[in-house]
């Protein structure tokens, strides 16, 4: 089979009115016209696995881009599958334009592949239809995924009455222990990564955990009696992408080239987010591992604790809603915060310290997700909703995971399957001396349920 | 009821595998111990709770790790040995203090082991280095071969080569002190906040300990016996119990077999007898005598206890014949050692020995063995070195003094430790018998618990899951 492979990039400009869905629906209509030439009977047959909710909208978009070039579009049910030919060729149609599309995961990216086949039936091979008369053609698009289009992308597919679906599955391991977890857009191109901090690295890596840049740390420096870090990924100042702190060390801020993490700038705080809300740097306890009550906009060495209280971790969300941060203590109680750092509702109990905040649903709330705070050799991925009111209550457990090996504590949120819902990632140290990351996610494409 | 379930899981659960939960801060962590701590000085300390305490309050040069392997400790490196190995660069990571505030200097460094080179017990430490004879001597005042170079360095110079300096350098006795301070005031990771009427001790975390600062808030130091012990153990008041016997219903432990116990053969009050009691006593049966000696012991057949070195299996002893016309001798030993005495008087009889067994106080022991006033004589040594080199130094030192063991520096430098061991044992008229040891008893939740190589546990590593209200 003849197949010419065309790989076009269509202009990024985002909230243009056609938007996504339009944008590559004109881009496709355009590619057909060059080739096959007006006016033509053209059947019609989209599918989205995986984002069954783009299968209408980008079908009523592709056959107005069509018709606006003269093309006569007949619709055919993506369930004709590979029988799509023999099915345009008994409407009659001229050609068969076969659309898949999908988002690509950890870039907010609609791509879409588009096989134009001839279907009108050659002279010389009338007794063997199965035999196409002319040359096929592949394109393959991408465009930024606008709002419009994720949401169309998860709507089939998530909440019913039984609420979201979410799924915790296995990611990848690494060989050693996950003190700190982040992630975020750590080169600055959009992408959306890992990044991972040991006693002995700062690594920044794909969701199927391929390396893309490492800084070697230096294991020996003094420290408390178990090493602690915290890391930031975003938008932190003119340079540098990636902030961390290891208890007892100076900070550092990392800016990602080629594949390598070169530092920038020494800092003199640990930092604890850079999300939409702005960065957030804190403190370690002198000698300790755990972090003070400090939260300040900018490193401030000589910030002052707000209280006496100390906090074995801090978790930002990506895309703040009511409760946009908040403190894990050493006895699991998780103290939401605000947006403007106040609180933001009362203290939730039995939170482990392997702890994100995550809108994992999408309706625009952060959900906690943390490790178990029980004992065991063996951990949990639980996803709690932090319920409005002033009183203590005990929190709705949105989801509670089969057991995962190990202890969990790090954990970090970021849009990691590129559905425009916030996913979570939490590392669970393993007995034996490594780490194993877990996604949360509530994108079907990443379903495997445990 | 969710403490109550974490206590209950974490009984179950390995030390540092707890789900979820980073070790923690906070809370008091209470200890009984065999005996009162006393005053814990680490050039000083003999006994286990001693030791315990001088853990807790001091700092080495080097660390042994849980898995025997030397780590630096006070220092930035492990000591490297100049070309030919007759001296050894050491250099202070920066930024270290005492409890007092002081910062710790190579000064102190010298200091500490002119200190230790007058020290009865732990005076092997210092013995390669050249001119610490002259100190112990009372014939100067600091060690000749210890060079402060420099603010936060040293050199150490020796009379001979000794490539296991470092792993000597990593006991506890080495600890450093500030210069002119009092033996309570450390570099370790627990200051001293009191003292009970029972000679307990109460301590609080240092800050500025180089390896961070203990979880615990306060560690107190009880001395308790058995009965004691586990009473306050059932009343929640005890944490971790360091004693020769296990806690009844507690989850516990092995700790390294670390004191050894020998019968010394005084060969010039006995002359020709001296061999055959030796034959006589080397040959006993040292299961029967573990047996009886009951809690953690085991036979020793070699010089060296297991927690040192484990030293290759000793073929079988064939009973010697009988001893001839009756000889009557002197037995003395520690009113510690009173029931082992009295077995190997049984045992002697048999043999036809009679002996007659004399107990007198530790102290009074040591007065004793120095005069040279004793025909056999039972002597327990708990020992700080780990690995066979520097433990045969510690083992000289302390069944025959500073001489015995400048002897057995001459002998590593010519033999393997085996060789040189049983070389040692013979000088000595030592005849080992058994080697006993701790056990480590602890209350659900504890976790954090890892017992060194000589048996002492760092308690700045203990973290507790659920903190008992106290």
């Amino acid at each position: 089979m003849l197949a010419l492979v065309l790989a076009l990039a269509l202009p990024a400009s985002a909230a243009d009115a056609p938007g996504a869905l339009g944008r590559a629906a004109g881009e496709v209509a355009s590619r057909l016209a060059e080739e096959a030439g007006a006016p033509e009977a053209v059947a019609l047959q989209v599918a989205a696995p995986g984002a069954d909710g783009l299968v209408g909208p980008l079908a009523a978009a592709l056959s107005e881009a069509l018709s606006r070039r003269g093309f006569a579009v007949a619709l055919l049910s993506a369930a004709a599958g590979p029988g799509g030919e023999e099915a345009a060729r008994i409407l009659g149609a001229d050609r068969l334009l076969r659309v898949t599309a999908g988002l690509v995961p950890g870039r907010r990216e609609l791509a879409l592949t588009a096989e134009s086949l001839p279907t009108r039936p050659s002279f010389f091979l009338q007794r063997a239809p199965e035999f196409r008369a002319g040359g096929a053609r592949l394109w393959t698009l991408s465009t930024p995924a606008d709002e419009t289009t994720l949401l169309l992308a998860r709507s089939a597919n998530r909440a019913g009455p039984a609420g979201p679906a979410l799924w915790v599955r296995p990611l990848f391991k690494v060989d050693d222990r996950i003190l700190a977890l982040g992630a975020g857009d750590a080169a600055g191109d959009g992408s959306t990564s890992l990044v991972l901090v040991t006693p002995r690295s700062v690594s920044v890596l794909t969701l199927g955990g391929i390396i893309r840049a490492r800084y070697v740390l230096d294991p020996d420096v003094p420290g408390p009696r178990h090493p602690a870090a915290t890391v930031a990924v975003g938008r932190l100042g003119a340079r540098g992408r990636v902030a961390i702190q290891r208890a007892g060390s100076p900070g550092l801020l990392l800016e990602m080239a080629g594949g390598t993490l070169l530092p920038v700038e020494t800092l003199s705080a640990a930092p604890l987010a850079a999300s939409e809300g702005g960065a957030l740097f804190g403190a370690f306890v002198p000698g300790k591992a755990s972090l003070a009550d400090v939260l300040e906009p900018v490193p401030d060495p000589v910030a002052r604790p707000r209280s006496p209280r100390e906090f074995v971790a801090f978790a930002s969300a990506p895309r703040p809603g009511r409760v946009a941060h908040a403190w894990v203590s050493g006895d699991g109680v998780l103290t939401p915060l605000g947006p403007g750092l106040e609180p933001a509702g009362p203290p939730l109990e039995g939170v482990g310290s392997g702890v994100a905040l995550a809108d994992v649903d999408g309706d625009g709330e952060p959900e906690v997700v943390a490790s178990s705070p029980e004992a065991g050799a063996t951990d949990r991925v639980r996803v709690l909703r932090v319920n409005a009111g002033a009183s203590a209550s005990p929190p709705t457990v949105v989801l509670e995971s089969a057991p995962v090996p190990g202890s969990i504590l790090a954990a970090a949120a970021a849009d990691l399957t590129g559905d425009g819902i916030d996913d979570a990632v939490v590392a669970a140290v393993l007995p034996g001396g490594g780490s194993e990351l877990w996604l949360v996610t509530s994108d079907p494409r990443f379903a495997e349920d445990r | 009821m969710r403490r109550a379930l974490l206590a209950a899981l974490a009984a179950s659960v390995p030390a540092g595998i707890m789900a979820g939960l980073p070790p923690r801060y906070g809370g008091e962590i209470a200890v009984a111990l065999a005996t009162a701590p006393g005053e814990p000085d680490p050039a000083r300390a003999s006994l286990p709770a001693q030791l315990e305490a001088a853990r807790a309050l001091h700092a080495t040069l080097v660390e042994v790790g849980p898995d025997g392997q030397l780590r630096p400790g006070l220092l930035a490196a492990l000591p490297e040995a100049e070309p030919g190995g007759r001296a050894f660069r050491l250099r202070l990571r920066a930024g270290l203090h005492f409890h007092d505030g002081r910062p710790v200097t190579a000064g102190d460094v010298a200091a500490s082991l002119a200190r230790l080179a007058t020290s009865r017990s732990h005076g092997w430490i210092a013995l390669p280095l050249s001119g610490s004879e002259e100190v112990r001597e009372g014939r100067a005042a600091a060690i000749a071969g210890v060079q402060v170079v420099g603010d936060l360095e040293l050199r150490l110079a020796l009379d001979a080569p000794f490539p296991e300096l470092p792993r000597a350098l990593a006991a506890l006795p080495a600890a450093v002190l500030p210069r002119g301070g009092p033996p309570t005031t450390g570099a370790g990771p627990f200051r001293l906040s009191s003292r009970a009427p029972d000679g307990g001790l109460r301590l609080v975390p240092f800050d500025g300990f180089w390896r961070g600062r203990p979880y615990p808030d306060g560690l107190s130091l009880l001395a308790t016996d058995a009965r004691r012990a586990a009473r306050a153990f059932g009343r929640g008041e005890v944490d971790l119990a360091l004693r020769p016997e296990a806690v009844a219903g507690a989850a516990s432990r092995d700790v390294p077999a670390s004191t050894a116990t020998y019968a010394l053969v005084n060969g010039r009050r006995l002359g020709r007898l001296a061999d055959d009691l030796r034959r006589a006593l080397g040959s006993l049966d040292r299961s029967e005598l573990a047996r009886l000696a009951g809690g953690r012991a085991v036979p020793l057949s070699a010089l060296l206890p297991p927690s040192t070195w484990q030293a290759p299996a000793a073929g079988p002893v064939h009973a010697p014949p009988r001893i001839g016309g009756n000889p009557r001798i002197s037995l003395l030993a520690a009113e510690g050692n009173r029931a082992l005495a009295d077995r190997l008087q049984v045992k002697l009889f048999d043999r036809g020995v009679r002996a007659a067994v004399e107990t007198v106080r530790a102290e009074a022991l040591a007065g004793r063995l120095a005069e040279g006033a004793y025909d056999v004589a039972l002597v327990s040594l708990t020992f700080t070195s780990s690995g066979p080199h520097p433990a045969i130094l510690e083992a000289a030192w302390g069944l025959g003094g500073p001489a015995a063991a400048r002897r057995a520096l001459q002998r590593l430098g010519a033999a393997d430790a085996a060789t040189a061991a049983g070389e040692v044992a013979e000088e000595l008229g030592v005849v080992p018998l058994l080697a006993t040891g701790l056990r480590a008893s602890w209350r659900p939740g504890l976790e954090g618990l890892e017992v060194l190589p000589d048996g002492t546990v760092d308690a700045g590593d203990l973290w507790s899951v659920s903190r008992p209200a106290r």
